[in-house]
């Protein structure tokens, strides 16, 4: 039963929101656990980019999701299956990228999320990759004072190199399924959940050893940045963000930075790589459109890769959300008319024992990139080299940080 | 499904539809280490594709026109398969993928006779005010290749004897060694364009399959299939057809999926099909398109049955979603279509419904 503090009062205006998620309103901010305030839980989401997909962002939520302007760019959730209660709000800095703040309990607003965003096919969530997330820990090592804390989280298991089916339960249950010791899940495979909080100075200086000495290490899939006063903003693969410190307008300015490094990321990618076809003048055509490359840093087993393809890409509810026509050429080799079980987009792919080759055609999101190589970072190959064409990815984040 | 072992490596050498997608991933831009293993040949020497399919115009010089209508009976200015540009060097290069080799005297030499001359100076082609030498490659399957080079050579005579301009031409064959590698292979290098002289002035392996059978030697298909391609090897158009049936699903699915029922979906075939081969169909003529839009129409009515409405005149079939239930259903279903089932894909027959006009 979620509480009813944690929903937004409501306001007129965004002056009044902003005061209020500062902790500077009369009306009593929202409480926690433990005595202290309720943390706000940012998700950072995506609608689809294509031409013919101008959606009012209303008609991208499920029916039953009221979105009410504040502003031309800040609007109240508010949910039929909570009474139309303020769940949160939705803050849309770009025609692409809303962002949904809420107060809901974490389990809650996950579950929110889940279902009105995962289930939806004109919304995602932002894809935080590791090689997004790394690029953001290298400008804050080099901007931050040494001796405030980071926190660096770094996930990976090997899910298909169970001896038996691998069951897609959601790892976020991880801490408390262990922890079940009569129904912990007996885990016969590579499975490595790292969190370290430590002082920025410290693992600036151990963090590459990390990945040299253990590949997990090469899945970063959280990263807590310092705030400027105490406290700090954690943000995860999956596009959510934690506002741990005192301050709403920093948070805000943090998930800005990043959505913008996101966006530039995206679309640079999307311009680039997207194939299809273009009249050329004076008749004729060509086809522009080049792959995206990821190597494992090992070959898979060919029992490892079979089961790869069977549970990541043949099973319905697969954690991959990836399905389609396989082309089986080899034990070792596929070819997938693949489609995106989540936006329902098509795209084409190639799987080997070493590699995954695809093309998106044009219009297919390009955060299906950064989405592909978290999921092949957490379960299949901790550590890739990714290419778009012939441009290393890092590098490619690297240019798009500096584009901000 | 998986080309077994009994098809001749031959085959793919001698076809159309691998000899198009070899090019055109010669062309991409690939990382330069790492285990893919097709190497962006044409990419390294600095080409880019300017246009698949445009025609290269002859000509109209009277002595020119005369001689042509001498040389062969098709006037037409002709259409080379691919066109690519370079970086740096000045001169285009054209290339003509051609299944076998043929003989001076061949209907096929004609068509390479205008475009030797076309060639020669694609100023015209491209409205340029300076002259715009151009290279012509012809490739093929590497046992033809020497054919080919005699035709070139008789043709140039024929050319020189009437005084017409005539380009360079060199001929690259393709060939599948037994160390699991594609080989390209000019055999006669001394007429290679600047750009490619380092690079193919011996022969050059371009995919590599480490590890990988022998049977598994198909590419990921940019272009899975083109109508018109007679002569194919049955195997292969098969499972060309089964990979477009395969791309063409999945934008029936995303269409599906995508509604919000209660609602008659509305799906075009052309449309489909357009977004399935990237953009291809457009440029496909008005009956291979007119038997694939059915064949689509087919396969989501045969799969969907009594809840589709079809219109054939304007090859649109509609689909009744009431529920999101009845949506769900049918993507279980449409997932269900095996691919490479000829009943059940677009190799499966289908009769053009009649039209009035």
């Amino acid at each position: 039963m979620q509480s009813h503090t944690h929903y937004l009062p409501e306001f007129a205006s965004r002056e009044d929101y902003v005061e209020y998620l500062e902790g500077n309103s009369p009306v009593n901010y929202p409480s926690g656990t433990r005595n202290r305030h309720a943390r706000l839980k940012t998700f950072m989401l995506e609608t689809a980019r294509s031409e013919r997909q101008n959606r009012l962002l209303q008609r991208s939520f499920p029916a039953d999701i009221q979105l009410v302007n504040i502003d031309e760019s800040l609007f109240k959730v508010k949910d039929g299956s909570y009474d139309g209660k303020i769940v949160g709000l939705v803050e849309v800095f770009n025609e692409r990228h809303p962002v949904f703040y809420t107060f809901l309990e974490s389990h809650t607003s996950k579950a929110w999320v889940k279902k009105n965003v995962d289930q939806a096919p004109w919304l995602d969530r932002m894809w935080l990759s590791s090689h997004i997330l790394y690029n953001i820990w290298e400008h804050i090592r080099l901007t931050v004072d040494s001796n405030r804390y980071v926190g660096l989280g770094f996930d990976h298991e090997s899910k298909y190199e169970m001896p038996t089916d691998p069951i897609d339960y959601d790892s976020d249950n991880y801490s408390e399924e262990m922890e079940d010791e009569d129904n912990a899940p007996v885990t016969d495979r590579k499975k490595a959940r790292v969190y370290i909080t430590e002082r920025l100075g410290v693992l600036d200086k151990k963090f590459k050893r990390f990945s040299e000495l253990y590949d997990p290490f090469h899945s970063l899939v959280q990263l807590q940045i310092p705030a400027d006063t105490q406290g700090g903003h954690r943000f995860n693969f999956d596009g959510q963000a934690t506002n741990l410190s005192d301050s709403f307008v920093e948070h805000r300015a943090r998930v800005i930075s990043i959505v913008k490094l996101y966006q530039k990321l995206t679309e640079t990618a999307e311009d680039q790589l997207w194939l299809g076809t273009e009249d050329v003048d004076g008749g004729g055509f060509r086809l522009d459109g080049e792959p995206i490359f990821i190597q494992f840093a090992q070959e898979l087993s060919e029992e490892t890769f079979h089961k790869f393809i069977t549970y990541g890409f043949q099973r319905r509810n697969s954690i991959s959300r990836i399905g389609g026509y396989i082309h089986q050429r080899s034990p070792k080799r596929i070819h997938l008319s693949a489609i995106d079980r989540h936006l329902w987009q098509p795209f084409i792919l190639e799987a080997t024992t070493k590699h995954i080759l695809l093309l998106l055609p044009r219009g297919t999101c390009g955060n299906t990139i950064h989405r592909l190589v978290t999921y092949v970072q957490r379960y299949v190959s901790p550590k890739i080299d990714v290419w778009l064409g012939d441009e290393l990815y890092g590098d490619a984040v690297k240019t798009a940080q500096k584009g901000e | 499904m998986t080309i077994e072992a009994s098809i001749p490596v031959s085959a793919l050498a001698q076809d159309p539809i691998f000899q198009l997608n070899m090019v055109l991933w010669s062309l991409k831009r690939l990382p330069s280490q790492g285990s893919y293993h097709i190497r962006p040949l044409l990419k390294e020497a600095g080409y880019y594709l300017f246009a698949i399919d445009r025609r290269v115009l002859l000509p109209k010089d009277n002595h020119i026109v005369e001689s042509l209508k001498d040389l062969t009976d098709k006037l037409g200015s002709p259409s080379p398969d691919i066109w690519l540009k370079h970086e740096k060097d000045n001169a285009h290069l054209i290339i003509e993928l051609k299944s076998r080799g043929f003989s001076p005297e061949s209907s096929k030499a004609s068509q390479i006779l205008k475009i030797l001359i076309a060639v020669a100076d694609l100023s015209l082609s491209v409205a340029a005010i300076d002259k715009l030498p151009g290279h012509l490659i012809i490739m093929t399957d590497n046992q033809d290749a020497q054919l080919l080079v005699n035709t070139l050579d008789k043709l140039k005579e024929k050319l020189e004897m009437y005084d017409l301009p005539c380009s360079p031409a060199s001929v690259i064959g393709l060939e599948y060694n037994n160390e699991d590698s594609w080989i390209w292979d000019c055999a006669n290098p001394s007429t290679l364009p600047q750009p490619l002289r380092n690079i193919l002035s011996e022969r050059v392996v371009v995919v590599t399959h480490p590890n990988i059978p022998p049977t598994d030697i198909l590419p990921l298909y940019l272009v899975p299939w083109l109508p018109g391609q007679k002569g194919r090897q049955s195997m292969l158009n098969s499972d060309g057809l089964a990979v477009l049936t395969g791309r063409v699903l999945t934008y029936v699915l995303g269409e599906v999926r995508q509604a919000s029922p209660p609602v008659n979906l509305p799906l075009e075939a052309d449309s489909i099909l357009h977004d399935a081969t990237y953009g291809f169909f457009k440029y496909w003529n008005s009956k291979d398109k007119a038997i694939l839009s059915q064949k689509v129409i087919n396969i989501i009515s045969g799969c969907l049955g009594s809840i589709t409405l079809i219109d054939s005149s304007s090859r649109r079939i509609a689909i009744d979603i009431p529920l999101e239930e009845t949506r769900e259903n049918i993507l279980k279903a449409i997932e269900k279509i095996e691919i490479n089932n000829p009943i059940n894909n677009l190799e499966g027959d289908v009769v053009l419904q009649p039209t009035l006009f």
